[in-house]
């Protein structure tokens, strides 16, 4: 019986399992088992895990891509169990996503038509496509580029045109599926600040999956995957304290904890997690001073 | 003598159309033998067309390419051997895989070279080895394998045909850091065995940081300047103002700078930085 204080989650996964049909299904792995998670309205949420850990299967799944062969999914409560093509269809416009290769996602020769795909085949009407367009391109600030032609775009900017996209449909969620891999440093600040700024302003819900830790560290809640199961999950500080577990599947915690575990291996005693380049700077200051102080 | 060596090329793309784009603009720029050369730079400011000139996938409109002091660009018939000898493995590799087994698709490049049965087995085996695939992977499908695995199976499809120069375009893009580390870590192993030059492309700067002897830095078609890591990332504001970063280990390492705690500009790791705070701080 839930409480009557506590929200409905937008996203609720309540055991997922799904594995990949192969021609021997004797040898069928699970990419995604038993996982169970709520996300909600608002909520920034990063996910990590390494390459072939059931991230993106994950991510498949809540969007409505893939179909669980076990478990349920419920959107504000609703199972999606059981649901006709046309609610799945409704169901599927509250989560849009943004995957990793900005040149595999873009389909039209100019920006603003790019944009328009979306709400197009949701057959809304022009004059209302115009707005969402219009309003996509400032949300993203790339309003100059409307009439660009998006090969003449950086990576960075192409994928703000992808966020574009998803923004103009509408969806109250967005997945963004290792967004920022193929970009250079700015270029990922810039999806990053985007979908931040989403989040803060609009309240759009974000999904990252990421191997940047520095990405992480500004989700409210962080998730840990590995061999398609659901290890560790907490805030970023609850998640980075976990450093041996991360290391032990393929992960890394954030620099400035990496630095201060490395020092407690040899003989420090600093707190962790620390995730903020400023506090670790200050905690080794002053312990560089109690060594000068006492040798 | 340099192994291969750019002399003032300049390559633009659609010359004399209205979307003429200069990609590279009187580069100069050598590359030792057994050293690892890292090149970085903003999207759009060159390093993919640089790349292509170095096993002449791109001929220059000016300028030399040179592999041993000969030009590869004079005798057109014999850019097929320069090709075997610069190994070029481009972005998202995996996407070229195409043979039936992981074992024949490491083969196709020694046998059109033209080796005997037992080389090519031996190469395989040996490329496999650098890029930590294992035995009972060399006969599965290309295609079964998860995209980490599938990326070491194109780079070995490069390295078993032992180039003297490897050039690779962002090898560790969207991998997990122990897969990073591990295809990089392979790189290293290559280099120390066959004394190879290898160029790699990266954003990724502590990757930079850990494994390259020196950097390159492009800024709009041009190299902007060129030194060891620390040198390189030393020159913080220029690197910002070309849309790059310094690695997290120089951020913390400036951080601690500022509040008194000397820290020398040759540290560019979290590993090296970790080593030297716990000397300085006499932890035991």
């Amino acid at each position: 019986m839930p409480s009557f204080t506590e929200p409905v989650p937008l996203i609720e996964a309540r055991d997922l399992c799904y594995t990949y049909p192969d021609d021997d299904p004797s040898d069928d792995v699970p990419a995604v088992k038993n996982v169970s998670l709520k996300v909600y309205a608002g909520e920034h949420v990063a996910l990590l895990g390494h390459n072939g850990s059931g991230k993106s299967t994950l991510a498949k799944l809540l969007s409505q891509i893939l179909v669980p062969q076990s478990g349920d999914l419920l959107i504000d409560g609703k199972s999606c169990r059981d649901l006709g093509e046309n609610e799945l269809f409704d169901l599927r416009k509250n989560i849009g996503m943004v995957f990793q290769n900005p040149d595999n996602q873009l389909v039209a020769t100019v920006v603003e038509e790019d944009i328009a795909f979306g709400p197009e085949n949701l057959g809304i009407p022009s004059e209302e496509i115009r707005r969402r367009v219009d309003e996509a391109l400032d949300a993203v600030g790339m309003r100059e580029y409307a009439r660009t032609s998006p090969h003449m775009l950086s990576g960075g900017q192409k994928q703000r045109i992808a966020v574009a996209g998803i923004l103009a449909m509408m969806p109250r969620c967005i997945v963004f599926d290792e967004a920022t891999a193929m970009l250079d440093p700015s270029g990922r600040d810039e999806v990053m600040e985007t979908a931040c700024r989403l989040n803060r302003e609009r309240g759009i819900t974000i999904i990252n999956i990421t191997h940047h830790m520095a990405e992480a560290v500004r989700a409210d809640r962080v998730y840990v995957m590995h061999e398609g199961s659901m290890i560790l999950s907490g805030t970023p500080r609850e998640v980075f304290a976990h450093i041996a577990t991360l290391r032990d599947v393929a992960l890394e915690a954030p620099a400035e904890t990496e630095l201060l575990y490395s020092l407690n291996r040899l003989g420090g005693a600093f707190p962790l997690p620390v995730l903020d380049a400023d506090l670790c700077a200050d905690l080794i200051a002053q312990k560089y001073r109690e060594t000068r102080k006492n040798g | 003598m340099a192994k291969i060596e750019l002399q003032n090329v300049c390559y633009t793309y659609g010359p004399g159309t209205p979307y003429a784009k200069i990609a590279l603009k009187d580069v100069s720029l050598s590359v030792e033998a057994g050293k690892i050369t890292g090149i970085i730079g903003h999207t759009g400011s060159g390093k993919s067309t640089l790349v292509r000139m170095l096993n002449g996938l791109l001929a220059p409109d000016s300028g030399r390419v040179l592999l041993d002091g000969v030009d590869i660009n004079a005798d057109k018939k014999a850019l097929a051997s320069v090709r075997c000898r610069v190994g070029l493995v481009m972005q998202y590799p995996e996407y070229q895989l195409f043979d039936e087994t992981v074992e024949k698709d490491i083969a196709f490049g020694p046998r059109n070279m033209g080796l005997s049965s037992e080389d090519i087995a031996a190469r395989v085996r040996e490329a496999a080895g650098f890029t930590g695939l294992s035995e009972e992977i060399l006969s599965k499908s290309p295609f079964d394998l998860s995209g980490g695995q599938k990326r070491r199976v194109a780079i070995a499809g490069i390295l078993a045909m032992k180039p003297e120069v490897l050039v690779l375009d962002e090898p560790a893009a969207g991998l997990d850091p122990k897969g990073r580390r591990e295809i990089l870590g392979g790189l290293l192993r290559y280099r120390d065995t066959t004394g190879a030059a290898v160029v790699i492309v990266s954003h990724n700067m502590e990757d930079m940081a850990s494994y390259a002897d020196s950097i390159v830095v492009l800024r709009q078609a041009q190299t902007a300047f060129e030194g060891t890591p620390a040198e390189v990332f030393a020159r913080r504001g220029e690197l910002e103002e070309n849309g790059l970063r310094v690695p997290d280990a120089v951020r913390i390492a400036d951080k601690l700078r500022e509040r008194g705690v000397p820290v020398p500009e040759e540290i560019c790791t979290v590993e090296a930085e970790a080593a030297y705070l716990a000397e300085l701080l006499s932890l035991k």
